[in-house]
């Protein structure tokens, strides 16, 4: 890097910007001039300060942070959900030169689009001689059934992106072209709601293009494909889910475009319709955002073995029953061998020259070019003929001779699989360093979507830096950064944001049924997973609490390992006989029970389960119990990592987990709407902690031993309800009152009937159960616990037997147990499992 | 000529109900110069709600369904009757090298190059290779006519592969196969394809039906004929596409009637699909091939 650290000084750091040797600088000139795009922008930067730029910075980082926009937790460490960090500076160009890029990326996007309706049609560009058979037929990912599956002159690319690099003349080349599902769309948001939001003035004072207009043409093309509905049609976007590299933008473009997010799970066909498979039933879908590769789409008739895939949809989508963009088969156009043609097909199919040209491209399946390609090996890029994208080409100029020697005899073996192109020297741009700008390599992401009969292009992009330009050959690389693009306008700034549709008036709905099942099933779990979280917490903290307290150790030691091994328990286990131990043993065992990694119970790993499933629901949940279940997991890290460091700091650590354990229950109550979704949340938690209770109880209460006041009165302190025992009872610690407080009383919400209650007002109001004139499963053991319950004898319950057992309490708590456990997969059965993953026949 | 009266049943029996499948079938024999179907019938229980026929991208029929009733068992048995000429193409007929062949196609100097395209290249489970290409090369000696070639390769996979319904399953692949120098017609017709692929000769796989001759004295059995597979090969514009039998080891004639082709079995699976539910399940397949008279009067 040019750039060094002393340059701390406002005015120098940008003056002092020094472009790297031998290629073309996006912001300075050869010799030193700010070109003029730039001007007012670099002037604010400069005005603004490194360290008020640097500090706005850090602010935004922790903002996308807290967002939780940059997390994917599968994959926490190595950071490969984000391909891309977000740099502060914009890449800024002006309009004249952005209006030769728009012109080629239309005249790209027209091209593509008559290209893949003539292979997929009459072919003429075979019969012709234009491009080799090999397009089609010699491509890994060919399947015949992209054929006749849309009518010859259906549109079939609503989305178009090309990759740009510009040379160091200044020219502009296109490298890349993404023709199924173009990657980065979410980012180009991304940047601009970060730009907008830190350099607001510097923003509004260049003049620059919204890229609004743009989303807003992309929903128009794809509610232009619905077979019905078209004024307001049922769109999904198609994820790979969360463990999908494309996740975040997949669930941040749903979000932006007002579109349902689903993976294939969620969808089905059923009588010839795509549907979305929701609590309330299957609902019809309309159109397809489909953000996967083509043969994952459907494994029935392409890839058997695609997690992905709606199974049958090929079928519906030749009966006209869903729009699906892009086409089906349009992918591989995106194939190295494709680039060589384009000057051809360009002249051939517009009769034009091509405005932005291809870097040129040799195809080793055509003899000259194969000779011209041995020969200049050393100035070329190999890749394959069909899988470039992605996989890294190989550089000859840096193989030693006999590796040369092999890579000719590998392409003269089998040329038609090989491409061979010259390389672009790739421009540099300012990148910001902590205390100022640097110079680094650019790709430019442009996009074209479909508008009418025509393609309207992206008013900015995506710009993708790093140090290492050979990076950026590669689509998706970590480590390196985005920034926004900045079209600069002389006129005025074209007003539009997709918040508020022009001239629509929307209709009011109650939020509804249209839930995916499978979404609910997560919320579910997430409720039974905080709830047991919050459980261990508690056990933990008075652990911690009472440790150094006056109570008889021996008392507590043994109230505390009963405890620890109800949660250990399965519902209906006899209690054992107890072994005394000692405390120092007893916090050993509380520490291996709340820590032990291979345990898929311990904290760590029930906060990762919940982070899991947060983030699987991330666009159905306010931010803020996103945020709330960010800190649960930020202080059970600390909690982990100061364990040893004495019972002060780890009670601190406990009740700050607590908090916020309680704040996401108070996020439950208080801010989400009583819809579905919000009801199997709590379902999950009320059932949880129900269950908790009863192993609680029987754990402590049903072998007495000969004192129980000191077990009696952890019990209420640790189920939080020793206020109301005191307040009833004064000071008087007796078995059938702390049983009837904790157990029949509903109205203590830490009482088992509570919850019990709770389930039942549940269950009656779940989708589907209203018309029948039987009772559901779910309904008829949520109903016979709260009788078993409501007719229960507290204090016969506990009463002790000859052998000194509270025989009946165990009973009963045994077989509340179990229920709770049916329960929960009744209501997954009849809700949440609407349907297993397809499997395929072995055929004949 | 002859006629053929052809029973194909398969039954998918589950050990807990479907609730939903979506399957594409296979089985309409395919009419061209040589064969006539003139009836076809397909019964599938239970009933779906509606089938679609149409014709795949090789031109063969293909029917898809979908149940969407729990059910316990599908069965789906298929009814042809079939009228099929002798092959008279080769009595006297001028045979191109195979050189010829192999570059005309290539070139594209072949009038019929684009219909051959799609057969030329990989396809899911054939990959040309060397090692290939080394074990067809002794049959295609340098300006010898091209069916004789390719039967000298039908002689020799036949004469060095064993028969064997256990070394393999459908899933095989032809690489594996090849090493095993074992399995059954599927993976026979898949090695001739990979190595004519690796000589550069288009070349296609067949499904259908073999009518088999009981042996003498012997009555037939209903439901012991299988379906069968073979290759077909671009013998040149005035030949087009022969057909052979390394199974068997012959050229094919009146006993071989073809369902459909593609590039290799992916492509014609007789009976394919997805379904959701049903525990484990059976199969059950039978077929049988009579010959039938034409109905008089």
């Amino acid at each position: 890097m040019m750039q060094s650290q002393h340059m701390s000084g406002n005015e120098q750091s940008w003056q002092g910007y020094a472009p790297l040797e031998g290629v073309y600088d996006e912001m300075k000139t050869a010799d030193g001039a700010i070109r003029p795009p730039w001007e007012p922008s670099v002037g604010a930067f400069d005005a603004l300060g490194a360290a008020e730029l640097q500090s706005r910075w850090e602010q935004g980082e922790r903002e996308i942070a807290k967002n939780g926009i940059s997390y994917n937790p599968h994959d926490q460490e190595q950071g490969l959900s984000r391909p891309w960090a977000l740099d502060p500076i914009p890449l800024v160009l002006d309009e004249t030169e952005w209006e030769r890029i728009r012109a080629g990326i239309r005249q790209r996007a027209v091209l593509y689009e008559l290209v893949l309706q003539d292979l997929y049609g009459p072919q003429k560009l075979f019969k012709d001689r234009i491009l080799p058979p090999h397009v089609l037929f010699a491509h890994p990912q060919y399947y015949p059934a992209y054929h006749g599956i849309q009518h010859a002159d259906a549109t079939r690319l609503q989305l178009y992106a090309a990759d740009l690099a510009r040379s160091p003349d200044g020219r502009w080349w296109v490298t890349e072209n993404r023709t199924h599902a173009p990657f980065g769309l979410g980012y180009v948001l991304e940047n601009r709601v970060m730009s907008a939001r830190f350099f607001p003035k510097i923003m509004r004072d260049a003049h620059i293009h919204r890229v609004a207009p743009f989303f807003a043409a992309l929903r128009e093309s794809l509610a232009e494909l619905a077979p019905r509905n078209r004024d307001n049609p049922r769109t999904v976007l198609w994820s790979m889910g969360p463990m999908s590299p494309t996740y975040f933008e997949d669930a941040y473009l749903a979000r932006y475009l007002g579109y349902t997010l689903a993976e294939g799970a969620d969808l089905a066909v059923r009588n010839n319709q795509v549907m979305l498979k929701t609590l309330g039933g299957l609902l019809p879908v309309d159109v397809l955002f489909r953000r996967l590769d083509d043969h994952n789409c459907d494994s029935v008739e392409l890839r058997s073995d695609s997690p992905y895939s709606i199974p049958g949809l090929l079928e519906v989508m030749r009966s006209g029953g869903v729009g699906v963009s892009n086409g089906l088969g349009s992918a591989l156009l995106e194939a190295p061998i494709l680039r060589a043609f384009e000057p051809v097909l360009s002249r051939l199919l517009l009769g034009e020259e091509l405005i932005l040209p291809t870097v040129a491209t040799w195809w080793c399946g055509d003899a000259k070019a194969l000779t011209y390609v041995v020969e200049h090996l050393d100035n070329l890029l190999v890749t394959t003929a069909f899988e470039g994208i992605d996989t890294a080409g190989i550089r000859p100029a840096q193989l030693k001779q006999a590796d040369k020697e092999a890579l000719i005899a590998r392409i003269k073996e089998n040329p038609e699989n090989f491409v061979a192109q010259e390389t672009v020297a790739r421009s540099s741009t300012p990148v910001w360093e902590k205390t100022g700008p640097v110079p680094w390599r650019l790709a430019l992401r442009s996009y074209a979507v479909k508008s009418k009969a025509d393609y309207c292009v992206l008013h900015g992009g995506l710009a993708r830096v790093s140090p290492d330009p050979l990076r950026l050959d590669v689509a998706m690389t970590s480590g390196d950064r985005s920034q926004d693009v900045w079209i600069r306008t002389p006129g005025t700034v074209e007003e539009t944001t997709l918040l508020q549709p022009p001239g629509a008036t929307i209709s009011l709905k109650r939020s509804g049924r249209d839930l995916p099942s499978r979404v609910c099933d997560n919320l579910f779990w997430l409720g039974r997973k905080v709830e047991r979280i919050e459980s261990a917490v508690r056990l933990h903290r008075l652990a911690t609490r009472v440790s150094t307290s006056e109570y008889d150790s021996e008392y507590l030691t043994r109230f505390l390992s009963r405890a620890l091994r109800g949660r250990e328990a399965s519902p209906g286990d006899s209690v054992p006989e107890d072994v005394p131990i000692s405390l120092v043993e007893l916090q050993t065992r509380l520490e291996k029970a709340l820590l032990e990694p291979a345990s898929t119970n311990s904290l760590p790993n029930m906060v990762a389960d919940a982070m899991r499933l947060t983030y699987t629901v991330r666009d159905r949940i306010a931010v803020e119990m996103w945020r709330s279940v960010q800190r649960i997991s930020q202080e059970s890290i600390s909690l982990k990592a100061n364990w040893n460091r004495g019972d002060t700091v780890r009670l601190g650590h406990l009740d700050t987990l607590l908090s916020g354990l309680n704040g996401f229950a108070g996020l439950t109550a208080e801010s989400m709407t009583r819809a579905d979704g919000w009801r199997f949340l709590d379902l999950g938690r009320r059932i949880e902690r129900a269950l908790q209770g009863c192993q609680l109880l029987n754990a402590t209460l049903t072998k007495p031993g000969d004192d129980e006041s000191v077990s009696l009165e952890l019990l209420l302190e640790i189920s939080d309800s020793i206020m109301t025992y005191r307040n009833r009872y004064l000071a008087t610690l007796q078995p059938a009152p702390a049983l009837d407080l904790l157990l029949t009383d509903e109205s203590n919400p830490r009482s088992i009937g509570f919850q019990l209650t709770c389930i039942m007002e549940h269950i009656t109001q779940l989708p589907g159960d209203q018309h029948t004139a039987t009772r559901s499963v779910d309904n008829r053991i949520a109903l016979s616990m709260q009788n078993s319950l409501r007719l229960a004898q507290v204090y016969e319950l506990a009463e002790v037997n000859r052998s000194g057992n509270r025989e009946k309490l165990h009973r009963m708590l045994g077989k509340l147990g179990r229920q709770l456990l049916d329960l929960s997969d009744a209501i997954s059965g009849q809700y949440l499992v609407h349907a297993g993953l397809p499997r395929h026949f072995g055929s004949v | 000529m002859a006629h053929y009266k052809i029973v194909h049943t398969t039954t998918y029996h589950y050990s807990s109900p479907v609730s939903v499948c979506h399957n594409l079938l296979i089985l309409t024999p395919r009419e061209s110069e040589r064969l006539r179907c003139p009836s076809h019938r397909l019964i599938i229980r239970p009933t779906p709600l509606t089938t679609e026929r149409r014709s795949d991208f090789f031109g063969n029929y293909v029917h898809a369904f979908a149940i969407e009733e729990l059910h316990r068992s599908l069965t789906v048995t298929s009814t042809s009757r079939v009228e099929i000429k002798p092959d008279e193409r080769l009595n006297g007929a001028e045979i191109p090298t195979w050189e010829a062949l192999r570059d005309g196609t290539r070139q594209q100097t072949d009038p019929h190059w684009l219909a051959c395209a799609p057969f030329r290249f990989n396809s899911p489970r054939i990959s040309a290779s060397p090692k290939f290409a080394a074990y067809a090369a002794p049959c295609f000696a340098p300006g010898q006519p091209i069916v004789e070639s390719i039967q000298r390769l039908t002689t020799k996979i036949h004469g060095e592969f064993t028969y064997d319904t256990r070394a393999t399953n459908v899933k095989t692949s032809t690489e594996e196969v090849f090493s095993l120098r074992r399995g059954v017609c599927q993976d026979f017709a898949h090695v001739q394809l990979a190595c004519l692929r690796s000589m550069g000769i288009p070349c296609r796989y067949v499904s259908g039906y073999l009518r088999t001759i009981p042996p003498e004295g012997q009555t037939k059995m209903v439901g012991a004929d299988e379906s069968h597979a073979w290759v077909a090969a671009y013998c040149g514009e005035a030949l087009g596409w022969i057909e052979f039998d390394p199974t068997n080891d012959c050229l094919c004639g009146t006993d071989h009637i073809p369902i459909a082709w593609g590039r290799d079995y992916s492509d014609v699976v007789p009976f394919r699909g997805a379904f959701i539910g049903g525990g484990k399940h059976t199969l059950s397949v039978s077929v049988d091939v009579r010959e039938h008279p034409p109905r008089t009067g």
